[in-house]
């Protein structure tokens, strides 16, 4: 299996709160597993980069290398790009 | 490549409340035109194919859920009650319609039953083959 996309493929899920939306997600997901990718779950219950769930998460960004197959199921994709902004701050600082 | 594309190292992201989400928030408060234009700058900036799945229900059913959810004591999304939280329901799902205009969305229609999982199923399976250009 391969995929022809420069970047990664965004799967963007919108609709009304109750809709149904984590349902059909987990469901994408799901059906990407069962292709051959690797799930890599990242669920951010709290949009705020001083959570440990979060600084957990950026310290696992920096151990974990390049690999195909590999997939995200987001729950607030907003929170990475507070994550990146985070990060440049913290870099900035220490230089 | 976006930064939040090198960031993540990641082939596809499936996101649920993504950036779609975050321009409907801010599109309770603002015009269709000014929402179309947010769109299109996030696809730009993000510089990624983007998919976009539309899930709608029914306001009964939508209403019954979310009374449900409250019960549960599971996370509340939608702040306001009675008849307020039905109008900001149908703005939410009018924004939702004109998205739709603006993008080529696939659409699931959340009726609960096991049936329509199962379209919706197949549906994926046939947009993930072709516009993903999958090798399967």
């Amino acid at each position: 299996m391969a995929m022809e996309t420069t970047g990664p493929t965004i799967i963007d899920v919108y609709g009304a709160p109750g809709s149904g939306k984590t349902t059909v997600s987990r469901m994408v997901s799901k059906k990407l597993a069962d292709e051959g990718y690797k799930v890599d779950e990242h669920i951010f219950q709290v949009n705020n980069e001083y959570h440990p769930v979060n600084r957990i998460f950026i310290k696992g960004l920096t151990a974990v290398g390049y690999t195909l197959k590999n997939f995200a199921f987001i729950k607030e994709i907003f929170s990475l790009a507070q994550l990146h902004t985070f990060s440049s701050r913290k870099t900035a600082v220490k230089q | 490549m976006s930064s939040l594309a090198r960031r993540r190292n990641q082939d596809i992201i499936v996101a649920e409340k993504g950036l779609t989400q975050a321009v409907i928030s801010l599109a309770l408060n603002c015009t269709p035109k000014d929402f179309s234009a947010m769109i299109n700058k996030m696809e730009k900036h993000l510089s990624a194919e983007i998919v976009y799945v539309h899930v709608r229900i029914g306001t009964a059913e939508n209403l019954t859920r979310l009374k449900n959810r409250n019960e549960g004591n599971s996370e509340v999304e939608l702040e306001a009650d009675g008849k307020k939280k039905e109008e900001l329901l149908d703005n939410i799902n009018e924004i939702c319609e004109e998205i739709k205009i603006i993008k080529n969305c696939l659409t699931f229609d959340n009726t609960m039953e096991a049936d329509s999982m199962e379209k919706f199923q197949q549906l994926i399976e046939k947009h993930l083959a072709s516009q993903l250009k999958f090798e399967l």
